[in-house]
């Protein structure tokens, strides 16, 4: 009996190490260039244009001018049916011709084609965040219960302010999340509060701000490089984090969003 | 038995960490695009400056702005007999279909390029598809050869009236429809966007701007009102009134007040066409009717429409031959849009070829 639990153990062991990936670095990698896109939707907001760019050999010192692809044919098709053509900017980005303002509700597709490759996204823009209610918890962070909406995701930020002004506010979302069902309420919580405001002097004037976003933010958000947010899409490339725009090797974010009010906690 | 358990126990244990070892399946290859041509003409139309919608449509020119004028080119596209009759000082005969081969091969640079026709709204359709496919020294000549002298003017003075059915017209507003997609044209796949809108402007170009054989059955690209219209057009067919709420709503109150043709949708100049906004809200699917105050803009406006693959035509005249006797009252914001003697300018006139 003994024999043969030690055999079947031993057994369980070669499979386990058998499925190991090694993978092998090669000192001498070769550079695979991606297109990154980027473009946010805010909901009520002049749209500012898609940036779309190529990752630059690690080799090679930084060049915007070598990043940015300026020869792409773009367009950006809402719910469907109609096709908004995008125009190439001298601040990289592509822009329609005029003032874009997207609605909560519509969604909008890129289409985009360059160096013989395709980009596709499609992405909805959320409506205004609907806060329940909020709590302080154990003096750290906020608790906000938000109502649940089609298929939106939730953020949630803290701000300290001194009159009329925002004289702070966190970093980042601690989490981004959803509800399982439609029209029932989700909770969300925003990162913790710095410790000098962990009194009750400062959290008299705490406020927070609810962020609705696309689905599809979620993922991205859980699976960003070392959970900080990607600011310069013109430096980072590859991994695993999970984007909604796709092609071939093709990487970036075509997102909806939309900021909610600043609201006092209660 | 327990050294049976033992074993399924593993095995099982065994095929879930198999499977998380499994390597990810291969992403599959995307293959996006917006595959339409009017999309990509649509596109490039925009980058040329989008024409259509700003200040510079229509690129009109009066008479009185050309009557010996140094550094401009008269292209005349009437008909032989119309231009040996009688002619601008200098003008040149030319077929609308040549319109383009002779601009490409001649030099204007630094000249007005000005189009004459008989009442100038097939020169205002001619002038917008040259404007469109980018040469910006073109003109058309407000009101045609009937601006120059009288002797040439009946084509509009006959044109004046009341239409027959304007009984039937009301004041009720027609909402823009539902959006839909751009229409499909017939084009060489293997040629660029810009070799494209070429042979698009050329086809166009080489169309008749009225034909009078086609009247009743299949319009051509202007249509009289009164000519092709009965009731049961109305809702059959896509109006679109080309201007401001003074054209589309008639003074006074109530939907019984006779303002547009029924289902007629107010489209204002310089908005409601950019891409943006209502463009694709006019129906690919349906047949297009346009008029406007005088039938100038709206002959613009169908030149673009038509380039874009949509199936418009222009109202001749416009308002002129819908409800010329509203027009009449200096009180209406129409009046200076009422075609009038005033208009015509009485200049000399050279004949033969």
């Amino acid at each position: 009996m003994r024999k043969v639990t030690l055999i079947c153990l031993f057994l369980l062991l070669i499979f386990l190490t058998g499925c190991e990936n090694t993978d092998t670095i090669e000192i001498n990698l070769e550079y695979e260039e991606f297109i990154v896109v980027q473009a946010n939707l805010i909901r009520g907001m002049d749209f500012e244009g898609v940036s779309i760019t190529r990752t630059l050999p690690l080799e090679k010192s930084y060049s915007k001018d070598d990043a940015i692809i300026k020869d792409a044919s773009a367009f950006i098709r809402i719910n469907g049916v109609q096709i908004i053509p995008l125009h190439y900017n001298n601040d990289g980005t592509y822009k329609p011709l005029y003032k874009l303002i997207p609605a909560a509700g519509n969604t909008y597709e890129l289409f985009a084609q360059t160096e013989g490759r395709s980009v596709y996204s499609i992405t909805a823009v959320p409506s205004v965040p609907d806060p329940l209610s909020s709590i302080i918890r154990n003096n750290k962070c906020i608790e906000i219960e938000v109502m649940q909406n089609n298929d939106e995701v939730y953020g949630a930020l803290w701000l300290i302010k001194s009159g009329t002004s925002i004289v702070d506010k966190s970093d980042d979302f601690q989490v981004i999340e959803s509800g399982s069902t439609n029209n029932s309420p989700v909770t969300i919580r925003t990162q913790d509060f710095k410790k000098e405001y962990q009194n009750v002097e400062y959290l008299k004037n705490i406020y927070y701000k609810i962020f609705s976003f696309d689905k599809a933010y979620r993922d991205y958000f859980k699976t960003r490089i070392n959970n900080t947010p990607i600011d310069n899409s013109l430096l980072y490339g590859g991994g695993s984090v999970i984007w909604n725009v796709h092609g071939d090797n093709v990487i970036g974010l075509f997102i909806g969003s939309c900021e909610g009010d600043l609201v006092k906690v209660r | 038995m327990r050294n049976f358990n033992i074993i399924r126990l593993l095995i099982l244990l065994s095929i879930f960490l198999l499977k998380g070892c499994l390597e990810n399946p291969p992403l599959v290859s995307v293959k996006y695009n917006i595959n339409s041509t009017s999309a990509e003409l649509l596109q490039l139309l925009e980058f040329k400056g989008d024409y259509i919608n700003t200040s510079l449509a229509p690129s009109l020119i009066t008479a009185s702005e050309i009557y010996n004028s140094a550094n401009t080119i008269f292209l005349d596209i009437r008909t032989n007999m119309e231009f040996t009759n009688g002619h601008i000082p200098g003008a040149i005969n030319i077929n609308h279909s040549d319109l383009l081969e002779y601009l490409t091969n001649n030099s204007t640079f630094g000249k007005k390029v000005v189009i004459i026709s008989s009442s100038g709204q097939a020169a205002a359709y001619y002038t917008s598809l040259l404007r469109l496919y980018g040469i910006n020294n073109v003109f058309s000549l407000k009101y045609g050869m009937a601006s120059w002298n009288m002797d040439f003017a009946d084509i509009w003075l006959k044109a004046l009236k009341n239409c027959y059915l304007l009984s039937t017209f009301t004041n009720r507003n027609f909402d823009k429809g539902k959006y839909s997609d751009l229409p499909g044209f017939d084009s060489d796949k293997n040629k660029t966007i810009e070799g494209i809108l070429y042979d698009r402007i050329n086809l166009l170009l080489k169309e008749d701007f009225y034909d009078d054989s086609s009247a009743y059955t299949q319009p051509s690209v202007s249509v009289e009102f009164d000519s092709y219209f009965d009731n049961d057009q109305f809702t059959n067919n896509f109006f679109i009134c080309f201007g401001d709420k003074y054209l589309y709503y008639s003074p006074g109150k109530g939907e019984d007040v006779p303002g547009h043709p029924i289902g007629t949708v107010l489209y204002q100049p310089y908005e409601d066409l950019k891409s943006i906004n209502f463009l694709q809200a006019i129906p690919s699917d349906k047949t297009i009717f346009i008029y406007c105050n005088d039938g100038h803009l709206s002959a613009y406006v169908t030149a673009y429409l038509r380039t874009l693959g949509y199936n418009a035509h222009q109202i001749l005249f416009g308002a002129n031959s819908l409800f010329y006797q509203r027009m009449l009252d200096p009180n209406n914001p129409l009046y200076r849009y009422a075609f009038s003697n005033s208009f015509i300018m009485n200049y000399q006139y050279e004949k033969g070829m």
